[in-house]
């Protein structure tokens, strides 16, 4: 690795402790300029990469914790049918009803309301998510 | 191979070290003020949160009640910050009158030197309770997991303690004290894994509402986004806490951590650490009749493979950049570092829930599923990231062989006594000084093991210092040759060899 490395990049002034000892031979793999630089930096960069795919893999698939996938909801103007009717029809319908009842049918409505259920099953305890791991 | 002369670089003195060390706890106060910044973000993030409403169930996850340790933990934590503040007051008030104490002390005081020394020691005093004030209130929720949970605790121990074993004696060559480890193992589960619990805690009660809030209609999309942030963000601080704690621990004892080996060894320490709490925490959590699912997962498969390798990264990129002069190449390889392991803690937490999800399917049979699946699921989601810490050590543990190699060497042709030539083999080669240990061991007991450790310890130190000194970013850390030489002869028993004379004065040859 201090092979293959070989910038110079001066030593900063603000830097304290630091002497101003300079190697007369570099020898050893630990006795060059910059040791290890360019292999921490490559194992940075593995780094990122699985940090990418990871974000990918989550975002992309469905996650592994137990959630609801769907939740009925009422269709808006969005979710109509693509296959409506476009051209109206032509004549009206002739055999319509032109006599009404006299009288509304009275007896057979019903009285009483029937009792709603007072308590419901409560939600199952579900495991904690999230967390580090 | 070359013996390289005698006349070294100038010996650096105590005074450099001791200001050096004083520069290195403003450091270490400064990476507290970082973490505490990082809760004073999360904490604005939960302030401005909406709440987490949904027309689904799963809502009921982020609703639960405030966990009692997380409430004191955020009622001590601006307590502490007040302290330090005050602390602060008292430092810049004391160095503001040091000057003037120190001329007074110059007069008729100067016999004793007190004022000044006293000044020095309240500076001291008030730094180190500006870094207890902003840190202790993060051990709350690890210690109260630790009080409640002693059975789990008592589990947790023995893996974790031969394991902190092995990672000591993978130091082959030169080892640090053990105190060092046993340091790291603290901050690891008491700050590293305190930060991490508060940090996670205010994820799961904040974060939830800007991703459920507005999918009425499609709550998979944010869902998604949620649980992919979950694992993003305890990676995050659970790496940035662990890395703090090998930074902290490298500033404040640079003289020990030398190179990528130790701050490898170092990270994996604290992880150790990290990994003792976070286990214990689980094991409270979840039903105990997963308690062994837990232990074999936490504790035997992921007790190297996935805390250990991540900050070992991290403490690698910390531990290489000690002999890089320049400071964009100690940014390049402390960060590359620090993002190799939450990267891999990222990846890993991911591929492994989603994995873990098809473990019953590939794997009939329960046991099978635990005892090969988990393994090898272990193995596909982290592999990479340990592969990458042995290919470290290996390239750090042969570095150290070939310095030290020439450095026992020049030691052994000076002639002072300290390194002999038929020593070298012995000291280059760690499976003889095992075997020798075992046999000292098995014939004097463990007072001649540890006698010969010690021994074996300071000739290395020596070499090692040596190999330091020639270095091209060579610090006022490495400790003067001379002591470390008589500390060899000392143990070995033979008298101290007469010091080579001394050159006479400038003034006097003139």
């Amino acid at each position: 690795m201090a092979s293959a490395a070989h910038e110079d990049d001066p030593a900063e002034p603000g830097d304290k402790g630091r002497t101003t000892v300079q190697q007369t031979a570099p020898c050893g793999p630990e006795l060059g300029p910059r040791p290890y630089v360019r292999l921490m930096t490559a194992v940075g960069a593995i780094g990122a990469a699985a940090a990418g795919v990871a974000a990918v893999l989550g975002l992309s698939s469905v996650p592994a914790l137990p959630f609801p996938v769907d939740v009925p909801t009422l269709p808006g103007m969005t979710d109509l049918p693509s296959g409506l009717p476009t051209d109206l029809p032509s004549t009206l319908p002739t055999g319509l009803p032109t006599r009404a009842p006299d009288a509304p049918p009275g007896s057979s409505l019903p009285t009483s309301v029937p009792n709603l259920p007072t308590s419901f099953p409560s939600l199952p305890d579900l495991p904690q998510i999230g967390g580090g791991s | 191979m070359t013996v390289p002369s005698e006349a070294g670089p100038p010996v650096p003195t105590a005074e450099p070290h001791r200001n050096a060390s004083w520069a290195g706890l403003v450091g270490v106060i400064t990476l507290a003020l970082v973490l505490t910044a990082t809760y004073i973000v999360a904490q604005v993030i939960a302030w401005a949160a909406p709440e987490p409403v949904s027309r689904s169930a799963f809502v009921k996850h982020f609703l639960l009640p405030e966990p009692v340790p997380f409430r004191v933990t955020r009622i001590l934590l601006p307590i502490g910050w007040g302290v330090a503040a005050l602390l602060c007051l008292v430092l810049l008030r004391t160095r503001r009158n040091g000057p003037r104490e120190a001329q007074h002390a110059a007069g008729p005081l100067k016999a004793g030197g007190a004022p000044g020394m006293r000044s020095e020691q309240t500076v001291q005093a008030c730094r180190l309770g500006i870094l207890g004030a902003l840190l202790a209130p993060f051990t709350i929720m690890p210690l109260s997991v630790m009080v409640g949970n002693v059975p789990q605790m008592l589990f947790c121990l023995p893996p974790t303690l031969a394991a902190l074993l092995l990672v000591h004696r993978v130091q082959l060559y030169r080892r640090m004290p053990g105190w060092l480890l046993a340091s790291g193992l603290g901050w690891g589960a008491l700050i590293g894994g305190g930060f991490g619990l508060v940090m996670i805690t205010w994820m799961q009660r904040s974060v939830p509402g800007y991703f459920t809030s507005g999918s009425w209609e499609r709550p998979l999309d944010g869902v998604r986004e949620l649980y992919t942030l979950f694992p993003l963000h305890t990676a995050v601080v659970t790496e940035v806490g662990k890395a703090a704690g090998v930074a902290v621990l490298f500033l404040l004892f640079r003289r020990h951590i030398d190179g990528i080996v130790s701050g490898l060894v170092l990270g994996a320490a604290v992880a150790l650490g990290y990994n003792f709490m976070e286990t214990a925490y689980y094991l409270n959590l979840v039903n105990p009749d997963h308690h062994f699912t837990q232990l074999w997962d936490r504790q035997v498969v992921g007790l190297f493979t996935t805390h250990v390798a991540f900050t070992a990264l991290a403490g690698a990129g910390i531990g290489a950049a000690r002999w890089l002069p320049s400071r964009r190449d100690r940014l390049l390889t402390s960060g590359g570092g620090l993002l190799a392991a939450v990267g891999g803690h990222f990846e890993t937490d991911v591929v492994l829930m989603r994995l873990d999800g098809h473990r019953a399917d590939w794997f009939a049979d329960e046991a099978l599923g635990l005892l090969v699946g988990i393994p090898a699921m272990t193995v596909v989601a982290t592999g990479v990231f340990v592969a990458l810490c042995v290919l470290i050590l290996r390239r750090g543990l042969k570095a150290q062989a070939a310095g030290l190699t020439d450095a026992l060497i020049t030691e052994a042709a000076s002639g002072r006594g300290a390194v002999t030539e038929l020593e070298i083999g012995l000291l280059l080669s760690p499976r003889r000084r095992l075997l020798l240990e075992l046999r000292v061991w098995r014939r004097d007991g463990t007072a001649g093991l540890r006698h010969l450790v010690r021994l074996q310890q300071a000739q290395l130190d020596l070499a090692t210092q040596q190999w330091h000194r020639r270095r091209a970013g060579a610090d006022s850390f490495i400790p003067e040759e001379e002591p470390l030489r008589e500390r060899v002869l000392e143990l070995k028993g033979t008298p101290s060899s007469p010091r080579p004379p001394a050159l006479p004065e400038r003034k006097a040859l003139s």
